[in-house]
């Protein structure tokens, strides 16, 4: 499977964060390392998977519905990324929804 | 909301769209869109295409046709000025050039369809009147396949190509895969701290950027896009 | 649904013979989507391990390769929309991977190489409802498609067929995994079109 970049998921970003975050960066939860957003590896599955490009591991991940967005950033660290105070964005992390909301 | 205002045959694959879109407000060098299209039964499919204009030109998309695409033979061959699409853009902020004052040489590799958005940077660097020197290295498989071909001469940079399928006769160019060889004599010295924007196939663009760290060339000197395709 | 481009035909199209779910569009294709790297374990080194029973036990790919196997034609369904039909397996039943494991386990999880993990009853694993498929199409199943072997569970969402699997936890509680710890529904039934969270 050939991962593309955080460029590809530019407009997802934005629709979780706000804005343009591919210039933002962030250091990898298992081994350190520091990117810039845009050029992390994704990975297009069921849902989107963003890993470190140095040790693979999984950084950020994302699932869209049409109308909601679930995403877990629990492994980039210091990207100091702030994902949208909106209804439609469920921040999660370990399995559960950490903005308040329920599992609807 | 676009609009296909003009088509304009770059290559027998590749396609160039001028689009109208209402309330567009401009972009950077560098940036993309991402098309939607949607059939009549509903049936939806979304691609990302970098823009190929200026700045301050209408937005423009340079299209490839893939052979098992699903997006991008509608969009070279069957597509016409009138033609609606949904559009979602202009995004991108890592990939990206402005004219912003640095004086460090700017050295951009292309791969392919990859020499869309590094066009868009130097049709910027031109309509600005910028100093900054500039290099582009393109890869192509064939002659025919050089996209922009008649307007690399004039676009104010100095361009190096090499065709790695095939060359014409009397062809100066490199006529091999861009290799370490080929960047270290191609690409300004790490002293002189180029900023580097490499963009094509995810493995032409690891390759790449492997060869120029390897050279010496800081990584958070070198900013990379990758497309889809091997 | 969005503005409709004149003369666009995509890869999916719908189909009324009642074998395509709700939301889904049928395709010829077999996409590739993958959640990380395509891993590439040896062999000689693989092995699937049934834990959580009285004892693990484990096959070596030798050993699965040595099981009755099965030739399965099924219709597949992924929760990106796409649903392919009549794709020809080959496999082993999870049905007889289970009848050497002592266990009154309700729920599993399988883990596969790469890290990914997702969760299924074990009811939905029996009853000839699972395999873990080596043979796709009359070929030995590619690795970007989960070779050497992944599990095969049709009746669910095919993010529940979980690529390079290399086991299953059988466990008493349920423990969602990869997508369904991330808004993927925790069942994913395709014909009640149960997606995500809340569906």
């Amino acid at each position: 499977m050939i991962h593309l970049d955080g460029n590809s998921i530019g407009g997802l970003l934005g629709d979780v964060f706000g804005r343009d975050v591919t210039d933002a960066s962030g250091r990898c939860s298992n081994c350190g390392a520091e990117n810039f957003v845009g050029a992390l590896h994704v990975y297009r599955a069921a849902g989107v998977v963003v890993r470190c490009p140095s040790c693979s591991a999984v950084l950020m991940r994302f699932v869209e519905s049409r109308d909601e967005v679930w995403v877990d950033l629990a492994g980039l660290l210091g990207s100091g990324l702030e994902p949208l105070r909106e209804a439609r964005v469920h921040v999660v992390h370990a399995g559960q929804v950490v903005d308040g909301r329920t599992e609807a | 909301m676009a609009e296909v205002a003009d088509a304009v045959t770059e290559t027998p694959r590749v396609r160039t769209l001028v689009l109208d879109v209402p309330g567009w407000t401009g972009h950077r060098a560098g940036q993309h869109v991402d098309v939607r299209l949607t059939s009549e039964d509903g049936y939806q499919a979304e691609r990302s295409y970098s823009l190929a204009s200026a700045p301050r030109e209408p937005p423009a998309l340079t299209v490839e046709r893939l052979d098992d695409g699903e997006v991008s033979p509608y969009l070279v061959d069957d597509v016409v000025p009138g033609d609606k699409f949904e559009l979602r853009g202009p995004i991108g902020g890592y990939f990206v050039w402005d004219d912003d004052g640095s004086t460090e040489p700017l050295f951009l590799v292309a791969g392919g369809s990859g020499v869309v958005p590094l066009m868009a940077m130097l049709r910027h660097r031109r309509a600005v009147g910028s100093t900054v020197p500039a290099k582009l290295l393109y890869s192509s498989r064939t002659f025919e396949d050089v996209i922009y071909r008649d307007e690399l001469d004039g676009v104010g940079a100095e361009v190096v190509q090499t065709l790695t399928r095939a060359q014409p006769p009397g062809w100066s160019g490199y006529g091999r895969r861009v290799d370490i060889d080929m960047l270290r004599e191609v690409a300004y010295p790490p002293e002189q701290d180029p900023r580097v924007f490499v963009c094509g196939p995810t493995s032409f663009v690891e390759a790449v950027a492997d060869g120029l760290v390897a050279l010496g060339h800081r990584p958070g000197r070198i900013r990379t896009e990758r497309f889809g395709g091997a | 649904m969005g503005i409709v481009s004149r003369g666009f035909r995509g890869r999916g199209r719908g189909d009324d013979s009642g074998r395509l779910p709700p939301g889904q569009y049928v395709t010829d294709d077999f996409p590739v989507l993958s959640a990380g790297p395509t891993p590439h374990t040896r062999l000689d080194e693989w092995t699937f391990t049934i834990e959580g029973g009285a004892e693990p036990v484990s096959w070596t790919w030798e050993e699965l390769l040595a099981l009755p196997s099965e030739a399965v034609t099924k219709d597949i369904h992924c929760v990106t929309k796409w649903s392919k039909f009549d794709t020809e397996w080959e496999g082993v039943s999870v049905d007889t991977l289970l009848e050497r494991v002592d266990h009154d386990r309700a729920y599993a999880l399988a883990f596969c190489d790469g890290g990914y993990t997702t969760n299924v009853p074990v009811e939905d694993l029996t009853g000839g409802k699972a395999w873990v498929a080596h043979t796709y199409d009359g070929e030995p199943l590619d690795p970007e498609h989960g070779g050497p072997a992944r599990l095969l569970v049709p009746h669910l969402y095919f993010w529940k067929s979980a690529k390079w699997v290399r086991g299953l936890r059988l466990l008493d509680d349920d423990q969602p995994g990869f997508w369904e710890t991330n808004g993927y529904h925790n069942y994913g039934d395709p014909w009640r079109e149960q997606r995500y969270w809340g569906d």
